[in-house]
């Protein structure tokens, strides 16, 4: 119903942000999958309070499901810290010091997929207000995500992708079920949305093997597994 | 609603953790004051009041938790705040989630105004608590019956004057399916942890329209 569609992403992901920072909050990364024009899943990463520590572990969890699925298309809106020193690519055009990035990808039948991003940079008044500055797009075919954006539009990583490690990045399939997969995303602490209408189109009404889950909730998956048995029994 | 409804008589001159329930319209229907911050039976204090979150089948829950922040080297309190929670049920099934911490004056100054700023919801150690009792709602016991097993544990409750009389032969039963049902609530969540444990999952709340947590668990 209100699921954005693929050419209103930039004004929904800025509403989205916007909710964030009205809030007095830092906005976290999203990831938004897209099939037919019309988003499907959404991600938010886990809030971390010491990021550097575990960078690249926490843009494999962003990513996870993208990897799963694959679906048509996808955006990444993440807060970025804009460079306004003389080498920066932003520099001069972008006076605020805080932004939002967007960076998506989609499939095409024919040839490379299409690919772009902007980014968005704001202040905050002494209101606590935001006030929008700037809008700059990044140069075409570049971008920091690009090659995890590859690797879910199209199935593959890009040669040269993962720092030279064989066979590209992080291995895209981890041979989990998508439930399984979201619960356990949500266990790091990512919160995980479904389209209505892509609920079982993705296989997320599968019950979560108890097997995947931790001990705690292990209860709670066997009883919702016995209570739906005639459905939900998976052949092995 | 009104931090200043809530006291701060007890003990230590510092209030202990209180839920309320309201429905859609705002009118409070439940005020527990909780018992003293002691595990009962394994069991904490919020883990407790969240059954009666989760039976009452209200759309809207808060939970104001004390926070006090202490001096390492003399064991002082230097601060006293309040985080309080809320979690509410949006008519198109949506749970929405904000949390904000309360910084309490000094006693010294009671009529300086409380500073209130907001705190990412994630960092709440009642919010997943919270979306996971409004989301699952327990019908095996009644609300009346959970208020009774709640105040005979040492809870201050106050319930709607038009609840039904408790029916006593149903009790035991009752204090039985709580203790069982608060016991999983506090393994599961871990309310009483510390805020940088990993255990505890994320709340399947704010998320934008349209879309719904995709994990049923």
């Amino acid at each position: 119903m209100d699921v954005p569609a693929w050419e209103r992403r930039e004004e929904w992901a800025l509403a989205e942000v916007g909710c964030w920072l009205d809030r007095g909050l830092q906005p976290r990364p999203i990831l938004l999958l897209f099939e037919d024009d019309e988003a499907t899943l959404y991600v938010r990463g886990a809030l971390r309070p010491a990021p550097q520590l575990d960078q690249q572990l926490a843009w494999s969890e962003l990513f996870a499901l993208g990897w799963a699925l694959t679906p048509e298309a996808a955006l990444v809106v993440t807060p970025v810290r804009v460079r306004t020193d003389a080498d920066g690519a932003l520099a001069g055009e972008a006076e605020g010091g805080a932004g939002i990035g967007m960076e998506w990808m989609r499939r095409r039948h024919d040839g490379a997929p299409e690919h772009g991003g902007v980014v968005h940079t704001y202040g905050i008044d002494d209101a606590g207000d935001v006030i929008r500055r700037d809008r700059v797009e990044l140069p075409d075919d570049d971008g920091p995500l690009r090659d995890q954006l590859t690797a879910v539009v199209t199935g593959r990583w890009p040669a040269g992708a993962g720092g030279g490690a064989v066979g590209g990045g992080p291995e895209a399939d981890l041979g989990l079920p998508p439930a399984s997969l979201a619960y356990s995303l949500r266990a790091f602490g990512l919160t995980i949305g479904v389209a209505d209408g892509w609920f079982a189109r993705y296989g997320f009404d599968a019950p979560v093997d108890p097997r995947h889950v931790r001990p705690e909730d292990r209860q709670r998956a066997r009883a919702w597994r016995s209570h739906r048995r005639g459905r939900t029994e998976v052949a092995r | 609603m009104n931090i200043g409804d809530h006291d701060l008589a007890d003990d230590h001159g510092f209030p202990a953790a209180f839920l309320a329930l309201s429905d859609g319209d705002g009118a409070c229907r439940f005020e527990v004051h909780a018992r003293r911050d002691v595990p009962r039976d394994g069991v904490d204090p919020l883990s407790e009041l969240a059954v009666l979150a989760g039976v009452s089948r209200l759309p809207r829950a808060m939970c104001c938790i004390p926070v006090r922040m202490r001096d390492l080297a003399d064991d002082t309190i230097v601060s006293r705040s309040v985080l309080v929670t809320t979690a509410t049920r949006l008519p198109d099934g949506r749970l929405d989630l904000t949390a904000s911490s309360v910084l309490l004056p000094p006693e010294d100054d009671a009529d300086l105004p409380a500073s209130t700023q907001p705190v990412d919801p994630d960092l709440s150690p009642v919010g997943s608590l919270l979306c996971d009792v409004l989301a699952t709602i327990d019908v095996s016991v009644r609300v009346e019956e959970v208020a009774a097993v709640l105040a005979s544990w040492g809870h201050d409750v106050s319930v709607d004057p038009d609840l039904p009389p408790v029916d006593h032969a149903r009790l035991d039963r009752a204090r039985y399916r709580v203790h069982r049902t608060a016991d999983e609530l506090a393994r599961r969540h871990r309310p009483m942890a510390l805020g940088g444990d990993h255990r505890r999952p994320a709340a399947p709340a704010n998320l934008p329209p349209g879309f719904r947590p995709a994990c049923p668990l």
